[in-house]
């Protein structure tokens, strides 16, 4: 059980962004991606959801074994495969709730329905551990959040969806720490040895909440480095120059 | 009494002319299909299944012309037209109702009162109703018209209603309009407002092949607030012409304008709307937008936002948007979980839900809602 990339090359516009990337994380694992502005990092978490201005040129995504090339991104989020958004979009006049229904909706099996009061009562839940304002359910998505409101309502799908493989792009940009804080708990209590997580981030603090069991370091669209979790503070404490003397 | 009232309305009618190309109140507009004149009046209407009731609204039910069931003090049926008059390019059809109407509803309410008229559409032909509701010593009026075909038959209803605010009052007034795809609905919707009197108008239109809509508001005394509100949802073959003026006549009042269009298809919708402040009429605070979200490629929406203003010290805006779905909304969507189809119906409810929330009135947005989503199952 993993999610596999294989070689993986994709472009925008013709422009190659990943340039042959090659990881496996495994189900039960937590893999972090650090790397430069520009190293394909947000690049890479859109190819996985199936984003539609990259092209694949080369290479394949594998979800536990199936090559998900053909799905399109409805099939991958419900085969799995969750994205937590950098810049969550911001869906006017549509409530938390009924999009949260919705995308549970799409899960059902053709002609039932989800059970209201299980799904509002699972959903508060949720909410509560992420110290979320009820509110929040009746409110249009993301609109008028706080940077870290956002990232909460990302977690808070994430929680209720309960993907298979979740993919944080850079959930740490925007957060205090407390938020930060409560933003991990919720990825931590997720955690488990059916799931999988790639968290993508700028800085070691977010590794310090979310502990991974391998850190990789990107550049130029590929994986240019892994190691364990002391990856992370020695590139805190050194940057990334190691990447020019190697180049 | 209707002889005597209609023989000079009609000679009226009969010097007037039906709207031409050229008019500057039909640009864009199809003013083929306002010449009415082949067209005969509507026989008896046929009784249909109605919709559930509104908890605590007085409800009447008409058939064609004819009141077919409830009965309520504030209201009394008359049998001819107020006589609306067209400030916005229609003086003929306006005549047209002026002589031709044998039913109207006169509602007068010096205290609170929920309303709600269906009117139950059916056969072939030219179907008149009228309304005037009068709301006065700060009584708080909702009412709600429904438009509903109860056949398939190709009817035209031409339909006036004037909305007469009395100082301290309130109407709420919402229009449902799901008539068949082979009508069409005229419609002249007139308000004027006293002193510190505030009004919510809105329209929902879904059904008919065409629709032309003139809307006037006055907003004749101080601290007066006006708030319009129109969602539409054409597809292929369907026409909404909408024209508006929003008049200030007196100092310190508001008035604010929202029309959401989404149009599937080939749809075509058409609005044209001017804020025009009086001389004097000073503290004006008046607002005007309409948004278009475009379903597909081959839809056609025209906007035609204006100002004009006589007074010092007012604050006037208008604008106007046409947008395609967000690209970056559906993969949101998608990106959940949710089919490429339901994410655009989604995002295009949504479009047309802040519009309807602007209501504030549970019961009527959840049948504004209904409405909408009745398009919306259909919609493609």
């Amino acid at each position: 059980m993993s999610l596999t990339i294989e070689n993986l090359h994709a472009s925008v516009e013709g422009n190659p962004i990943l340039k042959g990337l090659n990881l496996e994380i495994p189900a039960g694992e937590v893999h972090a991606i650090m790397g430069p502005n520009g190293s394909g990092k947000s690049t890479l978490s859109k190819v996985i959801a199936g984003h539609d201005d990259y092209e694949v040129t080369e290479g394949r995504v594998l979800l536990d074994g199936v090559d998900i090339a053909e799905l399109e991104v409805d099939e991958r989020s419900r085969a799995g495969i969750f994205l937590a958004f950098q810049y969550p979009a911001e869906v006017p006049g549509v409530s938390n709730a009924n999009f949260l229904r919705a995308a549970l909706q799409a899960r059902m099996p053709e002609g039932e329905e989800i059970d209201a009061v299980a799904f509002y009562k699972q959903m508060y839940a949720k909410m509560d551990e992420l110290e979320m304002n009820r509110k929040f359910t009746s409110r249009a998505v993301n609109e008028g959040f706080s940077g870290g409101e956002k990232k909460r309502n990302e977690v808070l799908q994430m929680m209720m969806l309960e993907p298979r493989y979740c993919l944080l792009d850079e959930t740490d940009s925007g957060l205090d720490i407390d938020a930060l804080k409560i933003v991990a708990k919720g990825v931590n209590s997720m955690r488990s040895p059916n799931r999988g997580f790639l968290v993508i981030t700028h800085y070691q603090r977010l590794l310090d909440y979310i502990r991974p069991d391998h850190v990789h370091v990107m550049a130029d669209g590929r994986i240019v480095k892994s190691g364990g979790a002391e990856l992370a503070l020695e590139l805190e404490k050194s940057g990334y120059d190691f990447l020019k003397q190697s180049a | 009494m209707s002889a005597t009232f209609a023989s000079p309305a009609l000679k009226e009618f009969d010097t007037l002319n039906w709207p031409v190309r050229t008019e500057e109140n039909w640009r864009f507009g199809s003013w083929k299909e306002a010449n009415l004149s082949s067209l005969k009046p509507i026989g008896e209407g046929q009784p249909a299944p109605l919709p559930e009731p509104l908890d605590g609204f007085t409800r009447l039910v008409i058939q064609n012309n004819t009141l077919v069931s409830g009965e309520c003090p504030a209201v009394s049926v008359v049998d001819q037209s107020f006589g609306p008059i067209s400030r916005l390019g229609s003086p003929k059809l306006a005549a047209l109702h002026a002589a031709q109407s044998k039913m109207g509803l006169d509602v007068r309410c010096r205290e609170d009162l929920s309303l709600e008229v269906i009117y139950l559409i059916s056969g072939e032909g030219l179907c008149l109703p009228g309304m005037v509701i009068e709301a006065e010593n700060g009584a708080k009026v909702r009412v709600v018209q429904r438009f509903l075909s109860t056949d398939d038959a190709p009817a035209t209803v031409v339909t006036a209603t004037d909305i007469r605010i009395g100082a301290q009052s309130q109407v709420t007034c919402l229009v449902t309009q799901e008539l068949n795809p082979q009508s069409k609905l005229i419609r002249f919707a007139d308000s004027t407002l006293q002193e510190s009197a505030k009004s919510k108008l809105a329209v929902v239109h879904t059904g008919a092949k065409w629709v032309r809509e003139e809307t006037y508001s006055t907003v004749d005394g101080s601290e007066a607030s006006s708030e319009i509100l129109s969602v539409t949802l054409p597809t292929t073959g369907q026409e909404y012409d909408q024209r508006t003026l929003q008049h200030h006549g007196a100092r310190n009042t508001h008035s604010d304008l929202l029309f959401k269009n989404t149009l599937f298809g080939k749809a075509r919708t058409i609005f044209s709307g001017l804020i025009f402040v009086d001389e004097g009429a000073h503290g004006t605070d008046a607002y005007q937008t309409c948004r278009n979200l475009m379903m597909t490629d081959q839809g056609e929406a025209h906007s035609m936002p204006g100002l004009e203003i006589n007074a010092d010290d007012v604050k006037c805006s208008h604008g106007s948007t046409t947008a395609r779905v967000s690209d970056e909304e559906i993969f949101y969507l998608m990106a959940r979980g949710i089919s490429p189809r339901n994410a655009r119906s989604l995002v295009a409810r949504g479009f047309s839900v802040e519009v309807i929330e602007r209501l504030e009135d549970d019961q009527l947005e959840a049948l504004a809602l209904e409405v909408v989503d009745r398009k919306f199952a259909i919609a493609d």
